[in-house]
């Protein structure tokens, strides 16, 4: 019972928090902030008139037991074909959890974790699993359980909703968004109020902080804001729009919003001192970021963005895991319904004029591509994963890589001392691990066309890529840019004759932090190429090495490592 | 009344009773002058005799039909919202079939 | 208001291109297009001064288009090709005969001599009198086999280098999400390379590999060439007619995703591809294991006997079960029924032309045709029908991977992958707008078409009583 007398249920409901709308065909697993244009069919997946009735989730039929403890009558069909109860069931799913991060001791003793909060389904799922991990004594260890802090971050992209659709109602969207961060905190309370799990909730906007401490020490709602304080959030808030408003493609628009929010998330994780941050990321949605990333061109990246470990900024930034990726948005969404996890009403979504006037967005077509396959031919969406798993992976995704030698479950017994050496160990090999050349934008790894100084390598004309990058030398702009090909083409604008025209707004008016990392990528390119030249001149004919690449990647790394 | 002519091709023309092309006179609204959806629209509630999807998707044409206004992509002209007056052709090539 | 030709500036513009949003008039339009699949041949460095090209002509769009194309630019830059059309027969009366008409206008059109093989030719029987032998059941067996061979066999006794095939980058970017859905990874790695079977006797090149569809349409339309279309027919709930829409979306969304889908082909990390290498020709990527050749016919085959001609055995001896199905349990089809012109017309209502610009390793793009990779095929060494639409699907020694016949993706057991390229009874039917005797292997063949992964499907659970659909189920939770 609450302090205010009203079960929690009721008092949540009060707040404007759903329990019993999943929303299961979110991408994101309720992470986006984007115009609600996931509408799983009905935003421009297959409306074709001669669909046969839908096939409806399936229901086990009366009398049937659960496979797994085979005693409970099965209450749902996970996977398509495996009858279950809801205990097994969530079972099952904390299990996948707590054996990741056993076997790759993601999470020790005093670690300090950060959870990417969006208040969706998965978010919810996420921070209810990691708190029946979470053993809230310190000095007593609990069988099964492990002694760290939790930091859930929330961003609130209320200012960039209305750019989002700016067209449709903005004092109602405003409104209703501003509302939404009110009801995600309000869903996060029910874990919050224990010691050792914190609630931040930063603005988007803070994204154009300075300092990555100022980002971490603000609450948007918090009654010590200055004035000085929030006329700058104004400013911060103006200068965000104004970004979003000099991106001219819609899909473009989305990507760099939840561009902003991992930088801010990961800084702000940063800020406040945790080794570790968790994603919520499920397969559904994973599949569906995996579709819409071929469809952009980014066929060389996306192996690295569906694996459990990501730490691809080494040193710099903590790694992320995401432990949910194998679980797909519907046993998410099922799994809320039945413990009654407070999930946060999703923003509102496009109205219907909103919806023809303005070109689909790619995401909103993957969404519901994935959607409509998983519908009608259920197992899509593993073996999409599947297929991309088969890909290489990068160092960065190694799980093992960001831990010392043996790691097992045993240390968990070891003394806290003892595991925080373990960290500083750990710490001082992540300088060893291998800097990945990101772009500066979407944090993806570069292919090698979009290495800066990459043309001083190229030996025989590569006219396919020419073609594919939409024309010549589009991916030589682009690392001359200072980023990948894709944030080029979709967020600066390259490549189109409007924007070239109008001149590339958006560079400018981008966040300090990300246009002086894009400045620095363009002047090692520069150089490269000179000293390429130079070297061509003096000595007889370059042999254009295979190795150049990779050579090319060590110079680049070592050059962002020092700047 | 607007007389148009509706030509089909790339398969487009089984879905409209094995017509390659059809004279139409397509009704306007008053004071209002026919567009380029209003006349799809009309084809496929008089003339169409089978398969309505492969056709249309929503209001528009399903992805994968061309769409020319006397001979000029429709891209050019406004798309749906392109103005047909008297005497003009409105050719659908569809190219979802094989080669 | 009248738009002018954004290159020329004197001519109105008819045409915005998709890739780089010029509007262009006729004359521009055609010179550019020209001018970059030059730009793609040379570049590729496709073709050598001499050699012998066979394209592979089914009288449709791209095939029509292609041969023009090639025989303009031969002339034009003088490449120094000797050009032929070469056109497979199955032998289906009533829809084989007006593509092939087609394919003989191209002949005196443009100028090529034009080479017809038919099954009769080449196997000794045309599908007609092999229905008449076999009846409906497992006629699309034969085909989709004899198929997969018919065009390199055909090339082979004309002596052609190479075979050029229409496939554009439509078809290529939905090969590419395809193979993505099914899990081929190999595949995924091969799929977008510009030459394929590059090692082989008769490689297999695509210079339409960046041409968008809707550019060699309206190529064709505004030079009034002359082509064939066959009935469109993508069944939404069919796993390639889902992904053509789907493509088709992105390109109204995003006109340049095509070829941003055929980029990230090229990128992907396929393990053993060398990652330096981003050269649309690709990889020499995973080696293929060394395949023999049929004792009877010389194809590749890993048998001693090849496909082909046990089947043909079979045929000659008057056993037409030999080498269609070896199991003891054979599952029985489901009802297709009608006569052999209703199977016919299945074949014929089944996606497109028989034999499309067929190309090694694209999964029947649009294509009932199962056409194989000029690369070694996988190793057979059983065949096992599938239980849902009666097509081959082969079995491999371990017994949880088993592979597809035809597209020779990986499968769950005695359930065939439901590409099509067989033209497995039930798909043809289903393909073909789904009669009402369809929907029980509708919904099968929907439930079939789950990757590998999942072991079991909705149909085979729902025949154990495991579970229950209806349609106004509530979700369980609620």
């Amino acid at each position: 019972m609450t302090p205010s007398g009203l079960a929690p249920a009721e008092q949540l409901r009060a707040a404007g928090v759903d329990q019993n709308q999943p929303n299961s065909n979110c991408r994101r697993g309720g992470q986006c902030g984007e115009e609600g244009g996931c509408g799983g069919g009905s935003g421009g997946g297959n409306n074709a008139g001669a669909l046969p009735s839908t096939p409806s989730p399936p229901i086990p039929a009366a009398g049937t037991v659960c496979m797994k403890c085979r005693k409970q009558e099965a209450q749902l069909v996970a996977r398509g074909r495996e009858p279950m109860c809801f205990p097994c069931l969530h079972e099952q799913l904390l299990s996948k959890v707590r054996n990741a991060v056993r076997l790759y001791s993601l999470l020790l003793p005093g670690d300090q974790l950060a959870l990417a909060f969006s208040g969706g389904p998965a978010s919810a799922t996420l921070l209810h699993f990691l708190a029946e991990l979470r053993n809230p004594c310190t000095d007593r260890p609990a069988r099964g359980k492990v002694a760290f802090t939790m930091h859930v971050i929330h961003i609130d992209e209320s200012a960039a909703m209305a750019c989002i659709e700016p067209s449709q109602g903005s004092t109602d969207e405003h409104a209703a968004a501003g509302g939404h961060s009110a009801s995600v905190a309000a869903a996060a309370q029910l874990y919050c109020h224990e010691p050792g799990v914190q609630y931040h909730c930063v603005p988007l906007e803070a994204v154009f902080d300075g300092t990555p401490e100022a980002a971490a020490g603000q609450d948007a709602a918090g009654l010590q804001e200055g004035q000085d304080q929030q006329q700058s959030r104004e400013l911060q808030r103006r200068q965000l729009q104004h970004l979003l408003a000099a991106v001219s493609d819609t899909t473009g628009r989305q990507d760099l919003v939840c561009h902003l929010r991992t930088h801010l998330l990961l800084r702000t994780a940063a800020a406040l001192g945790c080794c570790r941050m968790a994603r919520g990321d499920c397969s559904t949605a994973l599949a569906a970021r995996v579709v819409a990333a071929a469809a952009k061109g980014c066929g060389y990246s996306l192996a690295g963005d569906v694996r459990l470990v990501d730490a691809r900024h080494g040193r710099a930034l903590p790694p992320c895991f995401l432990p949910l990726r194998e679980v797909s948005s519907r046993e998410l969404g099922m799994l809320c319904s039945h413990l009654r996890l407070p999930v946060a009403r999703q923003p509102a979504g496009v109205s219907a004029a909103g919806q023809r006037a303005a070109k689909k967005s790619i995401n909103s077509l993957a969404d519901a591509f994935i959607a409509g396959m998983e519908l009608h031919n259920p197992g899509s969406v593993p073996n999409i994963l599947n297929t991309i798993a088969k890909l290489e992976a990068f160092p960065w995704n190694d799980p093992t890589a960001t831990r010392t030698g043996q790691t097992l479950p045993q240390q968990q017994q070891h003394g806290v001392q003892q595991q925080q050496q373990q960290r500083q160990q750990e710490q001082q090999q992540q300088q060893h691990v291998e800097a990945a050349v990101l772009c500066p934008i979407c944090l993806a790894p570069l292919a090698d066309d979009e290495l800066p100084g990459s043309d001083s390598n190229h030996s025989s004309s590569n006219s396919g890529s020419e073609h594919t990058s939409g024309g010549t030398g589009a991916a030589s702009a682009a690392a001359a840019a200072g980023c990948c090909l894709s944030c080029y083409c979709q967020i600066l604008g390259g490549g189109s004759e409007a924007v070239v025209l109008a001149g590339s707004g958006v560079a400018a008016a981008l966040p300090l932090a990300v246009s002086q990392r894009m400045a620095s990528m363009a002047m090692v390119g520069s150089q490269l190429v000179a000293k390429e030249a130079k070297a061509a001149v003096v000595s007889d004919g370059a042999e254009p090495a295979s190795g150049g690449v990779e050579r090319l990647r060590a110079h680049i790394a070592e050059f962002l490592l020092d700047t | 009344m607007v007389k148009v002519r509706l030509e089909f091709s790339g398969g487009l023309d089984l879905l409209f009773g094995n017509q390659k092309a059809v004279e139409a006179d397509i009704p306007q609204q008053s004071g209002h002058q026919l567009t380029v959806a209003e006349a799809m629209a009309w084809a496929r509630d008089n003339l169409l005799t089978d398969r309505p999807e492969l056709f249309m998707k929503g209001s528009s044409v399903r992805p994968g039909v061309l769409v020319l206004l006397n001979d000029t992509d429709w891209e050019l002209c406004g798309e749906l919202d392109a103005l047909v007056a008297d005497g003009d052709r409105v050719t659908f090539i569809s190219t979802l079939h094989g080669g | 208001m009248v738009k002018l030709c954004g290159h020329c500036g004197e001519q109105r513009a008819v045409l915005r291109r998709p890739k780089t949003f010029e509007q262009l008039c006729r004359e521009c339009f055609y010179t550019a297009l020209e001018a970059e699949v030059h730009e793609t041949i040379t570049a590729a460095r496709l073709f050598r001064p001499g050699e012998r090209v066979a394209v592979a002509a089914s009288g449709g769009k791209d095939s029509t288009v292609l041969a023009h194309m090639l025989t303009t630019l031969n002339r034009r830059h003088g490449y120094g090709l000797d050009l032929f059309l070469l056109s497979i027969d199955e032998g289906i009366s009533g829809y084989r005969d007006d593509s092939l008409e087609t394919v003989k206008r191209n002949e005196a059109q443009y100028q090529i001599p034009l080479h017809v093989y038919s099954y009769k030719d080449l196997y000794g029987w045309t599908m007609d009198e092999i229905v008449s032998q076999i009846g409906t059941r497992s006629n699309c067996t034969f085909c989709g086999v004899f198929r997969r061979q018919a065009l390199d066999r055909g090339a082979a006794l004309v002596g052609a280098d190479k075979i050029a095939t229409g496939h554009n980058a439509d078809d290529v970017a939905e090969t590419v999400l395809l193979n993505i859905i099914r899990g081929d990874v190999p595949r995924l790695g091969r799929c977008a390379n510009i030459i394929t079977g590059e090692d082989s006797p008769l490689p297999r090149v695509k210079p339409f590999k960046y041409t968008y569809e809707k550019e060699i349409v309206m190529y064709a339309y505004f030079k009034r060439l002359d082509y064939f279309s066959t009935e469109c027919i993508y069944a939404p709930f069919a796993a390639r007619g889902f992904a053509r829409e789907f493509v088709k979306d992105l390109e109204a969304a995003r006109p340049r995703a095509i070829v941003d889908l055929i980029r990230s082909a090229e990128q992907f990390r396929v393990p053993g591809r060398s990652s330096s290498s981003n050269s649309s020709s690709g990889a020499k990527a995973v080696v293929l294991p060394q395949a023999g050749s049929c004792e009877r016919c010389g194809y590749i085959s890993s048998q001693p006997v090849c496909k082909a001609c046990m089947l043909l055995e079979g045929l000659n001896k008057g056993l037409p079960r030999l080498g269609v199905t070896r199991t003891r349990k054979t599952h029985k089809a489901p009802a297709v029924g009608g006569p052999a012109a209703a199977t016919a017309a299945q074949l014929a209502a089944a996606p497109a032309a028989a034999v499309d610009p067929a190309a090694a390793d694209l999964v029947a793009p649009q294509a009932a045709g199962g056409v194989s990779t000029a690369a070694a095929p996988r190793p057979e060494p059983g065949m096992q029908r599938c239980r849902i639409s009666s097509c081959l699907q082969a079995q491999t020694g371990a017994a949880s991977v088993q592979q597809c016949g035809f597209c020779t993706s990986p499968q769950q057991p005695a359930v065939c992958c439901g590409s099509g390229a067989c033209g497995g009874s039930a798909l043809g039917s289903l393909e073909a707008g789904g009669a009402p005797e369809a929907d029980p292997p509708a919904a099968d063949h929907s439930a079939a078409l789950a990757g590998p992964g999942s072991e079991g499907s909705f149909a085979y659970l729902q025949n154990k009583g495991a579970i229950a659909s209806h349609p106004s189920a509530r979700h369980a939770a609620q």
